[in-house]
């Protein structure tokens, strides 16, 4: 898969991967056991992670292209 | 569902939404409100969700629910149910003398300094070696360290029933032993008899009535 150029490719991306996480963490809620917990720490957290960092970074670039 | 669980999944699905306008309308950021929405919608709100979250999470690995989650545990769930006074673990949960929904976190955590911390760390040790590693059988099971005396004290001290006990007060000496975890309250002779996992198939259990209201496990 390409990396995406463009700001709005990144955003698209980054949007995917934070609805992904976001459903996940939504979806952990309806367990209650340890294994949830495992979904919610491991999966649903790292992904937020995943996605909200290649944002920042894009606003960094963002910056830094339009000086 | 509780309101904070009921809150936490509108938030999500308010983000989701949000998130979504900008997945198939990126161009929406170039907008001064866009550029908020997005910082919102990308960044703020996954975290705020994340956060609370984490919190409800946390809340959550108290309950007794959850510890009894793990098959390995189930023998000690059991033996909570034990007709027997002389089981304290059984004993202390039938008689509400901690919440039956946070039973197992009630004595199992330490009243120090970042005990409950400490209990979380311990919890996620087990998490790995029950998902990732090799469980040991449910008997085998052993505490880190010796049982110290402050988490029944937690409770138990100032109340009569323990200060005024005719054992605890046989001797002035032996009080001043607990107090100091000295003389620690499962040792031989005192209230030994703690989720004896290995005996269970010759023990009665206490059948809990169907209108008790606390069914969290």
């Amino acid at each position: 898969m390409q990396t995406p150029r463009t700001t709005e490719g990144r955003l698209k991306v980054v949007g995917l991967i934070l609805i992904c996480a976001l459903i996940v963490e939504a979806l952990s809620f309806l367990g209650h056991g340890a294994f949830a917990f495992m979904i919610f720490s491991a999966v649903a957290a790292v992904l937020v992670s995943v996605g909200v960092l290649p944002y920042l970074l894009t606003l960094v670039r963002k910056d830094h292209e339009a000086r | 569902m509780h309101l904070p669980a009921l809150l936490l999944i509108l938030l999500i699905a308010f983000t989701v939404a949000l998130i979504a306008v900008f997945v198939i309308r990126p161009q929406t950021t170039a907008t001064t409100a866009g550029k908020i929405a997005a910082f919102l919608g990308f960044f703020a709100f996954p975290l705020l969700c994340v956060g609370m979250g984490f919190s409800s999470q946390m809340d959550n690995s108290k309950s007794t629910r959850f510890c009894l989650s793990c098959h390995i545990m189930e023998p000690y769930g059991k033996s909570l149910r034990i007709d027997d006074p002389g089981h304290l673990p059984a004993s202390h949960f039938q008689n509400h003398r901690v919440p039956p929904d946070q039973a197992c976190y009630t004595c199992q955590t330490s009243y120090a300094m970042f005990g409950g911390l400490k209990a979380k760390l311990g919890g996620l040790r087990h998490m790995y070696v029950y998902y990732l590693g090799t469980p040991p059988k449910p008997e085998e099971i052993k505490l880190y360290e010796p049982y110290n005396n402050r988490e029944c004290l937690h409770c138990h001290v100032g109340a009569r029933s323990f200060e005024e006990g005719v054992v605890h007060t046989a001797d002035p000496a032996v009080m001043a032993e607990i107090k100091s975890n000295k003389l620690s309250c499962v040792s031989s002779g005192c209230h030994e008899t703690v989720h004896d996992v290995a005996k269970l198939g010759e023990q009665k259990f206490w059948k809990e009535p169907a209108d008790a209201n606390s069914s969290d496990h």
